[in-house]
């Protein structure tokens, strides 16, 4: 009899390609900023106080794909690293549901990828991965909030949910053949999201949202295994599929007639993270030690993120026009990886573009937007000891598309 | 079945008061309706349709709502299931469902959009494959306890003509982990934790989508039609498992690969085709009827496909380690068909210009899709008579920004008529049965938002004062 059980547990989720290059095609097009801007739908990711003011009733739809051109030099050989293309479809609704003196909105909004809810993508310690560019782009987002807002307060809440995944396997061998049984649950994953608004001088808006850890786990046991009548040890398979730290962004705008220029920036708490992946074998108290060594902690940095953005509206009459732009740097929470682990990441410049163009609402009240997002991998070099060097560049190209229809 | 009746509610009140501190209530079911109301008709009024229930039942419902629609609801489904006089082991069911229904205009055309989620014991599912040996109720024990998440956009083109269309998503496992490096055997005293092994993990949950679509339209004014289509729910599991390194038995190093794959369905809902109708022979008094056809024949199997490959160098034929197996693919479900007729009565009792409640009623029956004759499965089901009573109440303009305030409560009693089949699963044919009861209650808060600016209205009314 060959018996092999394995207990999977626990895989949750992350919202991550709104984190990684910005919320929607306006979103995009201004390099990730929008905390202080009414976003419509989209606010429930960025800054949930921003539904307080939405005025009218928001349908909204969009594409995202995101291409990676990332290369690994070796030594003085170069590969290309195989990152598959990450596209997303968008769909969300923001309404207000009260109007007058004291308002109040709900949004709701979820990109996700086409074929799938969340890619775990978990390889061999050592082999090289960029988990926070190409990793972070395979998931789900969705979020949901409540904003309110009295005068030129603004306040919001709302929350991020994704899934999770626990099970069972059990693969069971007898002469008359194998049967297997495999139970799972998928549990909802949340990160609750919460900011505010404050609109001064009827030009000036300054906001600050905090989101919270989004984690993505497995862990799957396999317990008792048996290959025939040889026993092996209880197998450990745990670790990380997706994560997001704790994030606070803090965002002050200004409005002049059509110009309105943004300036933002983002701490991102990644000294929290523990690890991608955890031990196979998990050893007993009662032994000092086993065969099989703990990983070691990542040690990864905080990081602080600045961005500039601005947007200039034309009315040309019957039609709005909106042109966009912004920058982003993106420091790594990474450090040089000069082990066997190979956990690449590089500064990332982030350079966007965006227009939208808006009919009237007497006409037919649709506006459709468009994105795109360039971010350049600075070149980074690993020493690997014994004069072995590796070295990461790479780009990263988005395009979004968008169309927001009042109801 | 009284005695059953009186266990169930207990456990159903058990069940409730278990979940009082959770934030909310209710479920959006893929068998019987989202929300307290239809739960109280036996689903019976896809007709009439204008809440959150419209983005499941029937999608051309939801341009009808009168305005932003926000509401929570909880169910909780006990059963007592029995096979072979062995009570099943299914457990109670608490079900939190969330609906969203905006309206608006396009052009002065109506249309809206509307979302509806239940979250069955705050999970997204909870699954399992099963032995075809293992006595199984095939259609209580995966599917109620499946996430319901849908998304639906409706158009009012006419006047008495309106349709739906919307995505439901349920989600999809398809992974592999792999495990490498020296598993040591274990001897008794611990050696098999010197073993050095790493692992991988390659896993997609993938987001399987059916449509769902819907018509309404009134003919004359009592009368209200409705047709709306849902194509089959089905959810995958595929799991691989590889094991690849040495072998450490004592001194003695082995190089193994051991890999398995499990793959099945494990829930499954056939795609449905539903035609309604309601009359108001009296201004507060619906009835409802409909038609459901659910073409179960089109579900493969419940069970699961396994198959195991070893490749190692030891000599064959020293019994240390088995062979390999493909496996086999397993047996086929063999269900038929069904309809399903519902009826339902509804009346309106006025309490004054702004409030009102309601009492309902519900009947349905429910004939089992599984056969009677199993050779390979044992697969245990029965005819079903369901029993739906409830009650509303309705406050309009209750304060702002409320424009209208719906608290709708449901009892269903799903009576479960014993049923004989006969089953080849332990190669002689024996006799078995199956009988039981299930019982839900649910309750459902609804509260719609006023579209109008209450300080524009009044600075309205001064204007025109």
């Amino acid at each position: 009899v060959v018996g092999l059980v394995a207990l999977l547990a626990a895989t949750p989720v992350g919202a991550t390609p709104a984190e990684l290059v910005g919320a929607g095609a306006e979103g995009v097009a201004l390099a990730g900023s929008g905390t202080s801007l009414d976003m419509g739908p989209h606010a429930a990711l960025l800054n949930p106080a921003g539904l307080g003011s939405q005025e009218d009733k928001e349908l909204a739809f969009g594409f995202r794909a995101t291409r990676f051109s990332l290369s690994i030099e070796r030594d003085g050989t170069t590969t290309r690293y195989p990152a598959d293309l990450s596209n997303g479809l968008t769909l969300g609704v923001a309404a207000p549901l009260s109007r007058g003196r004291f308002k109040t909105g709900i949004g709701l909004i979820a990109e996700t990828p086409p074929n799938f809810v969340v890619r775990a993508e978990v390889p061999f310690d050592g082999t090289p991965t960029f988990p926070l560019v190409s990793g972070r782009a395979q998931s789900l987002d969705f979020g949901a909030g409540l904003g309110f807002r009295l005068g030129g307060l603004s306040v919001g809440a709302g929350v991020r949910a994704l899934a999770a995944l626990a099970g069972r396997v059990a693969v069971v061998q007898d002469p008359a053949g194998p049967s297997g049984a495999v139970g799972t649950r998928l549990l909802p994953a949340w990160a609750p999201t919460a900011g505010l608004r404050l609109d001064f001088h009827t030009r000036w808006r300054l906001a600050a949202s905090i989101r919270g850890v989004l984690r993505a786990d497995f862990d799957a046991e396999v317990a008792s295994a048996r290959l025939g009548p040889i026993s092996v040890v209880p197998l450990n398979i745990e670790g990380v599929a997706a994560y997001e730290p704790l994030k606070i962004d803090a965002e002050v705008s200004e409005r002049r007639g059509g110009l309105e220029v943004l300036a933002g920036v983002r701490y991102e708490r990644w000294s929290a993270f523990d690890g991608w992946v955890g031990p196979t074998v998990v050893c007993p108290p009662s032994r000092g030690s086993c065969g099989t060594a703990p990983p070691t902690r990542p040690d990864y940095r905080d990081v602080v993120s600045p961005r500039v953005a601005g947007s200039y509206e034309l009315r040309l009459e019957p039609v709005t026009l909106a042109v966009r732009a912004g920058y982003t740097f993106a420091p790594s929470p990474i450090p040089e990886q000069k082990g066997v682990k190979n956990e690449l990441d590089a500064w990332r410049h982030g350079f966007a573009l965006g227009y939208s163009v808006a009919l009237p609402k007497d006409c037919f009240p649709i506006r459709l937007d468009a994105a795109y997002r360039l971010d350049l991998l600075a070149p980074r070099t690993h020493d690997k000891g014994g004069g072995s060097r590796l070295t990461t560049r790479g780009t990263m190209q988005t395009v979004v598309f968008g169309a927001g229809v009042n109801l | 079945m009284r005695a059953r009746v009186a266990a169930l509610l207990g456990a159903s009140l058990s069940g409730a008061l278990t979940l009082a501190t959770l934030p909310a209530v209710a479920s959006p079911s893929t068998q019987r309706g989202f929300g307290a109301r239809a739960g109280s008709l036996a689903a019976a009024n896809g007709a009439d349709l204008d809440d959150a229930s419209a983005v499941v039942g029937n999608p051309s419902g939801i341009s009808h709502a009168p305005g932003t629609l926000v509401s929570v609801g909880y169910e909780n489904h006990a059963s007592s299931l029995e096979h072979d006089g062995a009570e099943a082991p299914l457990e109670t069911i608490q079900t939190v469902e969330v609906g969203l229904v905006v309206p608006g205009e396009i052009l002065t055309i109506p249309v809206g959009f509307g979302l509806a989620l239940a979250l069955p014991d705050g999970r997204f599912s909870k699954l399992r494959q099963v032995e075809p040996t293992e006595p199984y109720f095939v259609l209580d024990d995966a599917v109620p306890r499946l996430l319901d998440l849908a998304v639906g956009v409706a158009v009012e083109p006419l006047s008495r003509l309106s349709l739906g269309g919307g995505v439901g998503f349920v989600s999809s496992l398809e992974g592999a982990f792999r495990i490498r490096g020296t598993a040591a055997s274990a001897d008794g005293m611990g050696a098999e934790y010197d073993s050095s092994l790493t692992h991988s993990v390659d896993a997609d949950l993938l987001s399987s989508r059916y449509p769902i679509l819907g018509l309404g339209y009134v003919p004359v004014d009592p009368i209200s039609l409705g047709l709306s289509y849902r194509g089959a729910v089905k959810v995958n599991q595929r799991i691989e498992g590889t094991l690849n390194g040495d072998l450490a038995i004592g001194p003695l190093a082995v190089p193994v690969t051991y890999a398995f794959t499990t793959d099945a369905i494990v829930a499954y809902s056939p795609p449905e085709l539903a035609l309604s109708a309601t009359v108001r022979p009296l201004e507060r008094l619906a009835l409802h009827a409909s038609l459901l056809f659910r073409r179960y024949s089109t579900f493969p199997s419940p069970y699961t496909r396994t198959a195991s490959r070893l490749v190692t160098n030891l000599p064959p034929g020293l019994g240390l380690l088995p062979p390999d197996d493909p496996g086999t693919p397993p047996p086929p479900a063999r269900f038929r068909d069904r309809f399903v007729p519902r009826v339902g009565l509804e009346r309106e009792f006025g309490l004054g210009p702004a409030s009102s409640i309601a009492a309902r009623g519900g009947y349905a029956y429910e004939h089992s899709p599984v056969p009677v004759s199993q050779r390979e499965t044992l697969l245990f089901d029965m005819n079903r008579h369901v029993f739906a009573l409830g009650g509303g109440l309705r406050l309009r303009r209750p304060l702002q920004p409320f424009a209208e305030l719906r608290l709708d409560l449901a009892v269903e009693l799903v009576h479960g008529a014993r049923r004989a089949f006969e089953s080849g699963v332990t190669r002689e044919p024996t006799r078995h049965r199956a009988e039981g009861d299930l019982l839900a209650l649910g309750a459902t808060l609804g509260v719609f938002f006023d579209d109008d600016d209450p300080d524009q209205a009044s600075a309205g009314a001064a204007g025109a004062r």
